[in-house]
């Protein structure tokens, strides 16, 4: 297990994946690999992300070993694994192909155990909406980069008003530009300075 | 001629040779930066104007151009009476570089520019080998250098003729490439990183050339707007370094900024991020010129310590952090002068937003009334108060 953690964190996608085969095939279950191995690992480099000790290249290879892994594991879970925490929708706005920041919350949030669906970049109130309706997620994560493209944000939260999914999903927000003030000017229910602040209010949501 | 009192381009154009050599000052430099065409872009964003036809008719972004140097210059004579130096610059966003490598670029009726990358998500890393080398004239850059020389000819060189959008060489890469493969290839697959790298700067030192053939005078930084004569420097934006660390931005980096200043007599990084865990980095810059960061960004204190000694500073506010992290630029202009230990190489770019009226992007997004960049017709008179009062 403390060898699988450390090839996560290292980000040595092929050799994690291979280490969960390994253990899967000696009989660990897939619980027991996500929660004391994969989860720690990718805990561990959010925060040492969110300190400023390692930087955007060392989380992603990180996260991406995390999915590797996850897809040696997901058949497990489908034959009676652990399941997933919860649901996340997550999209950058109309108008905006920013999805640095968005692809490393989707990614934080899968290394917390969360199944998220990615709907892109330059996603419209719209799709948001039919996303939510589709997939009934506990939180619909909604990121935008320009200030020129935040106005999307406030569409999507009325998008999703007027087709009454609102008070079924929490909202949280973020990217650059924006502030934790404007989240309740427009509606929406938490802004997320960063990936680590995502996960965190993802989880409390689930626990509501 | 006394540069220091004279308000003529000749002698703005004097101080800002004497910042550059980093002479010791009487006061700091400070300007408004009235760049031509970013400025046409934020009013047709105000006034939901189609942006589109500003970034790709040429007549347009020339006639814009000159209507917007004619009101700042009566600004300037009126209020302001600030350092910046008026000029011509063609412009089609940040991807004109990444377009020389097939890159698509969008125009937006409704934003600036945006760039596709062309080695997508999950491209084999190998794909790097497929792109066609660049010239001068590739993608959007021939249409640069044609505007360039049509702008110079047709205001008969009344105005210097600043750089198009130059990214460097790794913000170029970064948008030819899928930004997260791109970073993740630099573990994974650092040989096609450096050659992605190799091209562009290749490319860079190609177009700059190019460009000074193209026109009179040219001034060879895009942003900041600042006056930097030929020959002084290259404007490079540097913004991934804020999300690398220190040992990456060095391997994949700073050998091309290095090889960029050592063509072109020094280079004046700029970066939006927060870059101060790369001080110790940049310190091994061959010939690093100048540095330009936000305030709210990056700490002044901390880049005013490594760098005030030798290199230029010039710190900056966006209206957006200025609103956030300051009142107005008053106080954010007080903040940085009373920092700052000298006056040699210090130069502040003020965004005009005066205190009773700020319109961001933030209001216009809100629906909130848009009276006016700013409102305050003493601004110049104040930033001359603190300026006179610190100096």
């Amino acid at each position: 297990m403390e060898q699988l953690a450390e090839l996560v964190k290292e980000g040595k996608a092929e050799e994690a994946a291979g280490r969960v085969r390994e253990l899967l095939d000696g009989g660990a279950s897939a619980d027991a690999l996500m929660k004391e191995a994969m989860i720690p690992a990718m805990e561990e480099v959010g925060d040492l992300f969110q300190q400023g000790k390692v930087y955007l290249p060392e989380m992603l290879i990180a996260a991406r070993a995390m999915q590797g892994c996850m897809d040696v594991i997901k058949p497990a879970m489908a034959t009676g694994g652990p399941g997933f925490l919860g649901k996340v929708v997550i999209g950058t706005v109309r108008g905006d192909i920013h999805d640095i920041g968005k692809n490393l919350v989707g990614m934080t949030l899968e290394g917390a155990g969360f199944e998220v669906i990615d709907l892109g970049v330059d996603v419209s109130p719209e799709r948001f909406t039919e996303a939510v309706r589709e997939h009934s997620p506990q939180v619909l994560g909604i990121s935008a980069l320009l200030t020129t493209t935040m106005l999307a944000m406030k569409d999507t939260i009325d998008a999703l008003r007027e087709a009454g999914l609102r008070d079924g999903v929490k909202v949280m927000i973020g990217g650059a530009a924006v502030r934790g003030e404007f989240a309740g000017e427009i509606g929406a229910d938490f802004f997320g300075p960063d990936s680590t602040s995502a996960r965190d209010f993802a989880r409390e949501a689930i626990s509501r | 001629m006394d540069i220091w009192k004279e308000q003529s381009v000749e002698a703005r154009k004097g101080r800002w040779r004497a910042l550059w050599e980093l002479e010791d000052l009487p006061r700091p430099l400070w300007f408004v930066p009235a760049s031509p065409m970013l400025t046409a872009a934020q009013m047709y964003g105000m006034q939901r104007l189609p942006m589109d036809e500003l970034f790709t008719d040429r007549d347009l972004q020339f006639g814009i151009s000159m209507t917007v140097n004619a009101a700042f210059e009566e600004m300037q004579r009126a209020s302001y009476r600030d350092d910046f130096i008026p000029h011509l610059q063609p412009q089609m966003g940040v991807g004109v570089f990444a377009s020389a490598f097939g890159c698509e670029v969008a125009f937006p009726p409704d934003q600036m520019p945006w760039t596709y990358p062309v080695i997508k998500a999950g491209d084999p890393a190998d794909k790097v080998y497929e792109l066609e080398t660049p010239t001068v004239r590739s993608g959007l850059l021939g249409d640069m250098l044609d505007y360039a020389r049509y702008f110079d000819e047709k205001a008969e060189h009344r105005y210097p003729i600043a750089m198009t959008d130059l990214q460097g060489p790794m913000d170029t890469a970064y948008l030819v490439w899928d930004s997260c493969d791109f970073m993740v290839a630099m573990y994974e697959h650092p040989a096609e990183v450096h050659y992605l790298m190799r091209l562009c700067t290749d490319l860079i030192k190609d177009f700059v050339k190019e460009f000074r053939r193209q026109v009179k005078e040219m001034v060879p930084a895009h942003f900041p707007p600042v006056y930097l004569p030929d020959g002084m420097g290259l404007a490079v934006s540097e913004d991934v370094m804020a999300v690398l660390s220190p040992s990456l931005w060095e391997e994949f980096s700073l050998p091309y900024v290095n090889e960029l200043s050592e063509e072109f007599g020094g280079v004046l990084v700029h970066s939006c991020g927060n870059f101060e865990h790369q001080v110790p980095a940049l310190k091994k810059v061959r010939g690093l010129r100048g540095i330009n960061f936000g305030v709210s960004e990056t700490r002044f204190d901390a880049i005013w310590e490594a760098f005030a000694e030798d290199t230029v500073v010039i710190p900056h506010c966006t209206a957006e952090t200025l609103v956030a992290d300051f009142k107005n630029a008053f106080e954010w202009v007080e903040y940085v002068l009373k920092r700052k230990t000298h006056n040699r190489g210090l130069a502040l770019m003020v965004i005009p937003v005066g205190g009773n009226v700020h319109k961001t992007d933030r209001d216009i997004a809100l629906g909130r009334p848009v009276d006016g960049f700013t409102d305050a017709p003493d601004f110049g008179d104040r930033i001359w108060e603190l300026i006179d009062r610190y100096a």
